[in-house]
């Protein structure tokens, strides 16, 4: 469900004039960190720029760093010069915007510092028109999610200040807890002091252009989805691999591991738009119960058997982009002896009518050969080579590629007869991309999903449900993973992709990834 | 461009007879030489999402249009068919030049390849405009029809044409009579708008989009929401160009814009001197609404957007403006709500040039009905 512009405003009716929220105030909790100054203000610029934020929308700034208004000002402009990733930014628009911005120094651990935000909030309704709509967004580490939101409620700022009139909000960044229980602790810490309808789990990831258009892609094409099951597909393979290793991350990721980083929420989904069911409409409730069924339908993993459905990685020291790079346990503020995961690749049944045997194999990895996102789905073989059994071995199975990044696109092989006196058959590929088919340039993932949170509309995030299935899943995965140590870990070589166990997954089912 | 011999005479474009399957065969040709191009540093990809068909009326147009193509492609890539109707030039007959445009999209990615096909028609041949430009329209694919006549008064040899377009792209801006042509154009698009599934855009009505967009978002605030309906006094001002660019079309689009949104029905016309410092008089529920018009001179040769001042009835009234910037492509807005503080915001408000407003009209293949309606009232507007 989304707000329209809240008050009736005709001048707004008709295709031509972008949907732009109600005024509201954004409160950024560890507004001094990089996530805020590498994304969210760079994103919130380009809004305002694009006249896709309302006339008095207000940020208030809140962490520890001690900072005026006119010093935090002062730094965010620098941030959007320096992490823009548009062309231009231009000086009188840039001002303007940093007028809207705000700073509250103070312990955010301390309920105290919550009675000096709700003056502030009151003074901008008054003076910016922000009209009691509130969005708290926690760009903090996720140890201070529980003490954030409890204060928000003990002061009553979790709640509209005028039910029916205006709305509250809060958007939570990744991850969403660090296992089974912490998560379930996280949701009932969120959900004793807000709604589910008021909370907005980021995975900037869902606000991708490409991955929105695997949406698109199989419910607004009549011929995809007669295809898209069991009877016409033979498996599915998932890849996020990323080039870059832990780039200063060490303490974060020793923590984290890439189950955690990247599996547990971007990977699963992508799964799940891949398999879901059609919803009736394009709604935040009926797309997140179809992903939650998807969820839902995973067979849990074998631990009886787990070698032929999980290996875990972690690379070593190698050679990526011509440059020598170390290996994980030789980067900064990571154990020496450390068995975090950087890789992983999964072998996942989805128990239902339209999946049943077809095997999803999904992997990710940090400093594997190189960037890449991608879906392909392979198609099974003819049933019967009519073209005798000299070309059997040259006819290769059709295969749909999604690219989400980067050269985002679509690409189909088939196989075509090459141009001779004989039989010849050799794959073709038929292939769309978007940057050639469209040109200009997308919105970034955060101003979609900025936009989107301050709209209302919680089609691309993540909901508490959709979060427990993924942890129910991998949890007792990371316990094993805990209670093991190096045991099972295979290492790699940087800029390959991956280790040997990973080919050996789908080896073992006589299929092989697809050379990305 | 990396193309072979074969390729390159092809782009560089050879007046040839026009007849469907020559057209065919060296669209064939001009592709297969580009496949086969041993020095290619690219591989060359041929993309289309659209037909778009321009239409202008001498040689000079057509030429000045095919420059303007190769800048549209690169946002939408497309078959373009420029179709020069010479009808009162001879020698009479139907020639044709097929080019191709290329660019690569992102370092390292292929060359997007566009067609390009000239059709020019001199004297009677017009007539048989339709039959070489229809089988070359992409199938299934949408057909846009840029009119680069001037005045939109499409002759009968252009009707067949028509009933393959899905959307005709006018410029108000080059009416050489704003208000008896924006008129006409509002019979053709009420004649269109029935059996036959053609919508309209007007560049001139594009270009208005972040203007309109500016005074919408005045009145997203609970405050100043109420006032709305109080509108008493408009006030447009707007720079014109020293030649061309009129913005009377503009100014009048808007009016009719609010008048249509806001339930204003037109009343009377005041002209008070010169053409454009004149006021126009409406009523709403019996209440009167003035909208006077200023035009000044551009600074520097330079178009600005329009400047708009709303006021509203009683005491204290609400006054909100949109004001063009002295720095190049902003605006500044300002809200004064009585109870409230000044509401005041600099956002960009870049005019997009010819290019950049087709470029974004080709991403509507849809009618846009508050157009169609600003148009119709615009028509009475001016009978008023």
């Amino acid at each position: 469900m989304t707000d329209t512009a809240v008050l009736t405003n005709p001048l707004r009716e008709g295709m031509r004039i972008r949907k732009t929220p109600a005024p509201c105030a954004m409160v950024i909790f560890g507004a001094s960190g990089d996530l805020t100054a590498r994304k969210l203000i760079p994103a919130l610029y380009y809004l305002h720029c694009e006249r896709l934020l309302p006339p008095g929308f207000s940020v208030i700034g809140c962490a520890k760093t001690p900072y005026s208004n006119e010093k935090f000002r002062e730094a965010m402009a620098d941030a959007v010069k320096k992490f823009s990733e548009k062309a231009t930014v231009d000086e009188p628009s840039l001002t303007s915007f940093i007028q809207s911005l705000y700073y509250l120094t103070d312990d955010f651990g301390d309920v105290k510092a919550y009675t000096q935000l709700d003056e502030l909030l009151n003074k901008l309704d008054s003076e910016r028109g922000t009209n009691g709509n509130r969005l708290f967004y926690l760009a903090t580490p996720p140890s201070s999610f529980p003490v954030i939101v409890s204060h928000l409620g003990a002061v009553g700022l979790a709640q509209p200040k005028e039910p029916g009139k205006s709305w509250t909000r809060v958007v939570i960044e990744k991850p969403f807890g660090h296992d089974l229980e912490s998560a379930r602790e996280l949701t009932a810490t969120v959900g004793s002091v807000f709604k589910e309808e008021q909370v907005y789990r980021i995975d900037h990831y869902l606000g991708k252009e490409t991955v929105q258009n695997l949406l698109v892609f199989r419910f607004a094409n009549g011929i995809f989805e007669p295809i898209w099951n069991r009877r016409y597909i033979d498996h599915v393979e998932i890849t996020v691999a990323e080039e870059l290793g832990v780039e200063g991350r060490g303490r974060y990721y020793e923590e984290a591991g890439l189950l955690r980083d990247m599996v547990q929420n971007h990977v699963m989904s992508v799964l799940s738009l891949v398999a879901m069911e059609s919803p009736a409409t394009f709604d935040a409730v009926e797309v997140r119960d179809e992903k939650a069924k998807v969820m839902r339908a995973i067979r849990p993993i074998d631990f009886d058997h787990l070698d032929d459905f999980v290996v875990r990685g972690q690379y070593a020291d190698g050679w990526v982009k011509g440059q020598k790079v170390p290996g994980y346990c030789e980067e900064a503020n990571v154990a020496s002896n450390s068995s975090t995961e950087t890789f992983a690749a999964l072998k996942l049944s989805i128990d239902n009518w339209r999946w049943a045997d077809v095997p999803f194999y999904l992997r990710s990895g940090k400093r594997l050969a190189k960037r890449v996102s991608e879906i392909v789905v392979q198609f099974r073989r003819v049933p019967h080579m009519v073209f005798g059994s000299k070309t059997e071995n040259l006819v290769e199975p059709n295969v749909l590629a999604m690219r989400i990044q980067p050269n985002e696109g679509i690409a189909i092989n088939f196989n075509a007869k090459f141009p001779a006196p004989t039989m010849e058959i050799r794959p073709v590929k038929m292939e769309f991309r978007y940057a050639e088919s469209f040109g200009g340039e997308p919105p970034s993932a955060y101003e979609t999903l900025l936009l989107d949170c301050m709209l209302g509309d919680q089609t691309l995030f993540t909901r508490e449900d959709a979060v427990e299935l993924a942890w129910q899943l991998l949890s007792p995965l990371l316990d094993r993973w805990r209670e093991d140590g190096a045991k099972g870990l295979q290492y790699y070589e940087s800029g390959s992709w991956g280790p040997a166990a990973s080919d050996a997954l789908l080896e073992r089912d006589k299929r092989r990834w697809h050379r990305l | 461009m990396p193309v072979g011999k074969k390729f390159k005479s092809l782009t560089a474009g050879e007046l040839q007879p026009a007849t469907i399957a020559d057209l065919e065969k060296e669209l064939s040709d001009l592709w297969r030489s580009a496949a086969e191009d041993p020095a290619a540093e690219h591989p060359v990809m041929r993309a289309s999402v659209l037909t778009l068909l321009v239409y202008v009326e001498n040689e000079h147009a057509g030429r000045e249009t095919l420059k303007l193509i190769s800048q549209v492609i690169s946002q939408n890539p497309c078959r373009a068919i420029i179709m020069i109707a010479e009808e009162t030039e001879q020698p009479e007959g139907l020639t044709s030049w097929i080019s191709a445009q290329c660019h690569l999209p992102a370092s390292g990615a292929r060359q997007v390849c566009c067609e390009q096909i000239c059709v020019q028609a001199r004297g009677a041949a017009v007539k048989g405009l339709d039959n070489v430009v229809i089988p070359l329209a992409v199938p299934e694919l949408p057909v846009f029809l840029w009119w680069g006549a001037g005045r939109f008064a499409p002759p009968a040899y252009l009707d067949h044409i028509l009933r393959i377009t899905n959307r005709v792209l006018v410029d108000s801006a080059r009416f050489e009579e704003p208000e008896s042509d924006l008129a006409t154009l509002a019979r053709h698009v009420e004649r269109f708008r029935g059996a036959e599934e053609v919508a309209f855009s007007d560049l001139n009505w594009a270009r208005l989009t972040p203007c309109r967009e500016l005074i919408a978002q005045c009145f997203d605030f609970t405050e100043a929401n109420s006032y709305l309906g109080n509108l008493a006094e408009v006030k447009l001002a707007w720079a014109e160009e020293a030649a061309g660019g009129d913005r009377w079309a503009q100014a009048l689009l808007l009016t009719a814009w609010l008048a249509t949104r806001l339930g204003w029905q037109p009343v009377s016309r005041i002209v008070q001197g010169a053409r454009r410092t004149q006021t126009l008089e409406f009523q709403k529920d019996g209440k009167p609404v003035r909208v006077e018009y200023a035009a000044r001179k551009a600074t520097g040769g330079q178009p600005g957007p329009l400047s708009v001042v709303m006021k509203t009835t009683g005491a204290p009234a609400a006054q909100f403006s949109i004001i063009e910037s002295k720095e190049e492509g902003t605006a500044h807005t300002r809200a004064e709500v009585p109870g409230c503080p000044p509401r005041e915001r600099t956002v960009r408000l870049h005019v997009l040039d010819q290019v950049g407003l087709v470029n974004e009209e080709l991403k509507f293949p849809r009618r846009d009905k508050i157009y169609e309606e600003t148009l119709s009232l615009l028509a009475r507007m001016l009978k008023a």
